[in-house]
This record gives structure tokens, sequence and C-alpha cells, in this order.
């Protein structure tokens, strides 16, 4: 059995109430899960309430999975997005992570030692059938997406971090989006 | 917005998934999600095509502090269960208890010390809301009491007292109350949406019925959390429940 299938079925006991098979996903996918959250919110503590937050999910919806045809870890990587982005969008938590007070108590930004989106990228798509795909985008279209995706930064906070105007980064996003779904889907 | 334009749909499905899509757009979408089988059907291809990018993250450990809050939040719903089995009574008698004595020790005092525990323009209204009949107490997942519901017998209004204010995680979201009925052979019947409620204070919902005839069969009440334009014909999943008594 492939891990895509071994967590399958897990996932199908979990939809039955089985608290060992819910371990047993935890086990499999918190390291890979809270990674994806502790790259968006950058901050531990955040990281680890939307961890919690996702299991939690995970325990009360697990039939839906069951129910979709997704990849056990694509569903996965979904939830635990959507509720890092959620909470990155909430206002507080943004400002917090990117300023703290310093010891004057003024503003000062914190050091992001979070690795480089786009290497990232081309990590990732060297392992993948996107491989090649990435390369039909230009650098910015790259750059932008890694951004995006991430850090799970908005376009304005895109614009910001490549000094580039809200209206160009819109359509490289766009433009790179669109470019990499029709060079995926002539592979298929 | 139109979403009938497979270009449109699949460019919002696109942004949903990367996160670009934001604020009341997104919340608009995510709304929509389950009634649109197109807009389902773009959003998992995109997120099959995106989360691949997913795999070069790093991985990191969580603190195992993580599992502990994760565990302890699912495991009071096992105890319940397994208590159940032990005896019906037994579960519903120890809460209940509880209640009862606290009221009666309510009773008692305000008999008894009436001037020295209210002033006496304060007592006309704490015996008021004493002849309450029915009475709801609603515990969170840790059991903690949140919510207190009370009407009185033939009355057509449910007053709501909030303990402990109710987190509602997400804009967009509310609190629903739930009368959850059975039929008199003891099994459930589908479950009978009351009304709003406020994440804290005090609120009043107007019963479509009186108390008495809405409430008579109905032995438990449930919170849950819905999205603010979601249909009430049926709850997701309670936040908050808890028994629902007819005392006097």
């Amino acid at each position: 059995m492939t891990d895509s299938e071994v967590l399958a079925q897990q996932l199908a006991r979990v939809a039955l109430g089985d608290q060992a098979a819910f371990r047993r996903v935890y086990e499999l996918t918190s390291r890979h899960l809270f990674g994806i959250a502790l790259r968006i919110l950058n901050r531990r503590d955040a990281a680890e309430d939307v961890l919690q937050d996702t299991y939690l999910s995970v325990w009360h919806h697990a039939s839906r999975y069951t129910a979709s045809t997704s990849q056990p870890m694509t569903w996965l990587i979904s939830i635990v997005r959507n509720k890092a982005l959620d909470v990155v969008r909430s206002a507080a938590v943004r400002r917090e992570t990117a300023l703290s007070k310093n010891e004057e108590g003024n503003d000062e930004e914190i050091e992001d030692e979070r690795p480089d989106p786009l290497e990232l990228l081309m990590q990732a798509s060297e392992s993948l059938t996107i491989r090649g795909c990435m390369e039909s985008l230009d650098v910015a279209q790259r750059q932008s997406l890694a951004l995006a995706y991430y850090h799970g930064l908005s376009h304005t906070e895109v614009a910001e971090q490549v000094q580039a105007p809200l209206g160009t980064v819109k359509s490289w996003v766009r433009r790179g989006l669109e470019r990499l779904k029709r060079c995926l889907e002539s592979k298929e | 917005m139109n979403y009938d334009r497979p270009a449109l749909l699949d460019g919002l499905a696109s942004a949903y998934v990367l996160g670009t899509l934001q604020g009341p757009a997104r919340r608009r979408f995510e709304r929509l999600l389950p009634e649109l089988v197109n807009a389902r059907l773009a959003v998992a291809a995109w997120e099959s095509r995106l989360h691949a990018l997913a795999q070069s993250v790093p991985q990191a450990a969580p603190s195992p502090q993580v599992w502990k809050r994760i565990e302890s939040r699912i495991a009071p719903r096992l105890r319940t269960q397994e208590s159940a089995r032990r005896a019906w009574w037994s579960k519903w008698i120890q809460p209940m208890a509880g209640v009862l004595t606290g009221m009666a020790i309510g009773v008692l005092a305000v008999k008894l010390l009436p001037n020295v525990l209210f002033p006496v323009d304060q007592l006309a209204q704490q015996e008021k809301a004493l002849s309450q009949s029915y009475v709801g107490l609603l515990l969170d997942r840790d059991g903690k009491p949140t919510v207190l519901a009370t009407a009185t017998r033939h009355g057509t209004r449910l007053k709501l007292k909030i303990l402990r204010s109710i987190a509602v995680p997400a804009t967009g979201k509310v609190l629903a109350l739930w009368a959850l009925p059975h039929d008199p052979a003891g099994h459930d019947l589908p479950p009978l949406y009351l009304g709003r409620i406020p994440a804290e204070g005090k609120g009043e919902l107007m019963l479509s019925d009186g108390a008495e005839k809405l409430l008579s069969n109905v032995s438990r009440l449930g919170v849950s959390l819905e999205s603010a334009e979601s249909s009430s014909d049926h709850p997701s999943t309670f936040v908050l429940t808890g028994h629902c008594v007819r005392l006097w």
C-alpha cells in the first residue's frame, strides 16, 4: 500500500470515531502540516493553534474526506492552509507577525528567517510533474506565486515585497496560474 | 457576480486555493461552495495542482502539548459515551442534581434572607427570574457551564444568559440555538431551530409556540456555529450542548 492509501484508510477509520487511527493520522502528517502553518504564520504559538484546530476539524469531519475524490494529503493541506490564511488575515496577528515592540517601546521589524519561497517553489517543481511547467513561467510570475503560496501573502503584500505596482502583481499571479494550468493540462 | 461563467469560476477557484482571494469575496465564495458543484470541482482541481508545491516545505515538529490539547478536546466525548452505556439515568441525573441543588439553595436563600441578599426592590425581579419552568444549561466541550436558557411554562420568550463568553472563530459565523426533541419512545426527532444567540451578555428569543408546546418533548439543547447566511434546516457541529428540564 502507498503512503496515500494508508492515510486514506486511517481517515476512513477516523470517520467511524476510531481514536487510534486518529493518533496515527496525526503522527503521519502533523510535522508536514505544522511546517506549512509555520511558514504562513511565522509564529509557533499561532501555528500550533491552527494545527490543533485543523486536527479537531479532521476528527469531526473525516467523513467529508471519504466522500471526496482528493488525495488525503491534498485534503489535509487544504484544511490547514485555509485555517492559517484566515488567521493571518486577521489584522492583529498580521501586525504582531511583522512588528514587535523594542525596548524603547517602538515598533520594530522582526527578522524573517523563513527560507526563500522562490527556492521552495523550485525545489518542489524538481520532484514533480510540474517540472518544466514552472520553467514556462517568467521569474516575476514565479516569485509572486511563491510568496502568495508559501507565505500566504495578499496581492498588496506581494507588491510591497517585490516593489512592483499592485496591478502588475495581480496580472503576474493571474497569468502565472493560467500558464501553469495550461501546461499541466497539456501533459495529462 | 455571475458564477456560471466557467472562466470566471476557474479564476475565483484558483485565487481561493492560492489564498489571494480575500475578505468578503473569500467568504462569499466559501458560502457558495456547498451549492455549486462546478465551483467545488474547480477548487478540487486547483488544490491538487497547487498543493503539490507544499511538499518542499521543511517539516517541523509541533510541541507535544498540541496533541495533548487535541486529545483532551475529544476525550470528554468518549467518556460521555461510556457513561451513557453504564446507565442512562446516571448521566442525566448528575448534572441535574447540581442544577437543582443550586436552585434549591437559591430559593432558600431568597426566602430566608431576602433583605440581606437583595434590596427589596430587586427582590421582585429575582423571584420573577426564579419562577421559570423550563431551564436548560448548556456546557462547552470541556464541561463548563456556558449558557443558561429559561422560559416560563406558558411563555413565548426564551431568556438566555451567557455565563462564559463563547468564542466565535471566524467573521461571518453566528451562534444558533437548537432544541433536540424526541418522540414518546425516546427516539431523536430532527433538531428544531430556535434562533441566533449572542456570544456574551444576555439575550431573548421569541418562541413561535408557547414554551410548553415547543419544549415539552425536548430533553436537550444545542448551540452550533453557522454561516451567517446559511439556512436553518439542520445544525452543523454543536459547540455547546446540555439538558433541558421542566422544573415546576
